[in-house]
């Protein structure tokens, strides 16, 4: 698999990942999200620390997959950082293909990555209720 | 330039075939086929030269040497040729799941044909059990194919004794030899072979020439042609030979005869010395395919928890290959490492090292060295990985 396979932009935040590593999953203030499988090649877990106000006010990821699935994963914690929990649910997979220059085929790795993000949002909304 | 280990997808020409085939680009031009004139004669003398060499390498006879394009061409002539050319004695062939995909499209070609196709699986470590292929063995069995070394996880299958079993039932045996011819022992008699495939570009030849070996004598092989128009090649491969290529998979043959031992000598140490140190440095390195039947340059490793594309992408200063694709919705394990019963992840994370003549022992370290440092890095990005405690690799 060449280099030149993935774009300038994939391989930015492939290189140079940002908001990697793991948040305390017993503070109450933390959410985790995780979806993929390690069976199909892609798995990414995502995790939102949250203000009283519902502001995030870290994210953080880890991913096992290709280089998309890896740049997805830090994408979407980039989004998320310091955005009200509300304002997550509108982020898509399409704002990440077009934000990457992601090859159609991987449009997986956008959806796996979203996904993460989806679930972490959810496990901190169920915590508030 | 990166460091080149990936020569189970090809090997560079060596300077000694670029030499000898230099003239037969350009002042000795002719067609091998032409009888009337010098130029024609010369060609043929050369090609005729090229063909001893080929047959030399592998215990033939060189009229039963048949030039071809390479080791596609030469599979799909095997297999479509003696399916199409004996289905009056049968319409039964057998073959394993972790052949090339040369020798698994034309099968599924010849399904479409109405042949019956058996792909015999492999054991953990990537070796047919002959048992299996007895039981089978049926009355229409016209032919059984299996490879000799495997593309990927480097295994040598037991041809001798499937050629044994093959050949009780009286049907021919065919092995594709594209990963052996020129790296270990390859005699035609010695294994049993009916018919062999052989490809240049494997053993520092050029690209784009081969040769199928096809048995004279006893059996009587009938191959029918899948190219038509001239009946060159004793009628099985019509076209104009190219005298150039033809010279240079000779002088290949020639130096892998003279060096093939020493070559594999040398590249077992290198070999050897990158799985110390890889399986040493690292935790949770996982072998596929058999420790010890395998040919010398090939190691074949999954690193748990680690992605096989992302850690080829993380190394440009090194010329790797994966079995998986990830150009699909859902990355695409080999079905090789699949065959071994291995898990997705396991398929998913496995690389291919291929190491050739030229390397050396300092390539081999750095190697090593920018390996256990990526490794480590997509580890800890990696929500599979937890950090182990250390425990020796696993094979």
């Amino acid at each position: 698999m060449a280099a030149g396979a993935y774009s300038p932009e994939v391989l930015a935040r492939f290189r140079e990942p940002r908001n990697l590593g793991s948040l305390p999953r017993d503070d109450p203030r933390v959410g985790t999200g995780q979806a993929g499988e390690e069976d199909t090649g892609r798995l990414v877990r995502v995790q939102l620390r949250v203000d009283a106000g519902g502001v995030v006010t870290e994210a953080r990821f880890k991913a096992f997959g290709c280089p998309a699935t890896i740049a997805c994963a830090s994408l979407v914690t980039e989004r998320a950082d310091r955005a009200a929990l509300h304002e997550l649910s509108c982020v898509s997979g399409s704002e990440l293909v077009e934000a990457l220059r992601l090859a159609p085929e991987r449009r997986d790795a956008a959806e796996v990555a979203v996904a993460a993000l989806l679930a972490a949002v959810h496990d901190l909304q169920s915590r508030a209720r | 330039m990166p460091i080149y280990l990936d020569h189970h997808s090809t090997t560079p020409c060596d300077p000694r075939v670029v030499d000898a085939m230099a003239p037969y680009w350009t002042r000795e031009f002719g067609n091998a086929a032409s009888r009337t004139h010098a130029f024609g004669w010369r060609a043929e003398e050369a090609v005729e030269a090229a063909r001893e060499e080929v047959a030399r390498l592998i215990g033939a006879d060189p009229r039963e040497i048949v030039f071809t394009s390479g080791a596609t061409e030469s599979n799909n002539l095997a297999l479509l040729g003696v399916a199409r050319a004996n289905r009056e004695r049968g319409d039964h062939i057998i073959s394993c799941q972790t052949e090339h995909r040369s020798v698994l499209d034309p099968l599924a070609a010849l399904e479409q044909e109405g042949f019956r196709v058996t792909r015999l699986a492999v054991d953990a470590e990537g070796l047919v059990d002959v048992d299996d292929l007895r039981a089978a063995l049926d009355g229409r069995t016209i032919l059984v194919s299996v490879m000799h070394v495997n593309n990927e996880i480097g295994v040598v299958q037991p041809l001798p004794e499937i050629a044994r079993v093959t050949r009780e039932h009286g049907a021919l045996f065919h092995t594709d030899a594209a990963q052996s011819v020129g790296k270990l022992r390859v005699d035609v008699d010695r294994l049993g072979v009916d018919l062999l495939s052989l490809t240049a570009h494997k053993l520092y030849g050029p690209k784009g020439m081969g040769a199928l070996y096809v048995r004279r004598r006893r059996p009587v092989l009938r191959v029918a042609p899948i190219l038509y128009g001239g009946g060159h090649e004793r009628g099985m491969r019509s076209g104009t030979l190219p005298v150039a290529l033809c010279v240079g998979l000779g002088r290949a043959c020639q130096i892998a005869g003279q060096e093939w031992e020493t070559d594999a000598k040398r590249v077992l140490l290198l070999r050897d010395r990158l799985w110390q140190r890889l399986s040493t440095e690292l935790d949770e390195v996982w072998l596929n395919g058999h420790p010890e039947n395998r040919v010398a340059g090939n190691l074949n490793l999954s690193f748990i928890g680690v992605e096989a594309q992302a850690l080829l992408v993380a190394l440009p200063e090194v010329a790797l290959s994966s079995g998986s694709a990830c150009t699909s919705a859902q990355p695409q394990p080999s079905h090789v490492i699949r065959a071994l019963g291995r898990g997705g992840a396991r398929a998913l994370g496995a690389v291919r090292f291929g190491i050739g003549r030229a390397n050396t022992e300092a390539e081999i370290d750095a190697v090593a060295e920018l390996l256990v440092e990526q490794v480590e890095r997509l580890r800890a990005m990696s929500p599979l990985w937890h950090e182990p405690a250390r425990a020796p690799s696993r094979s």
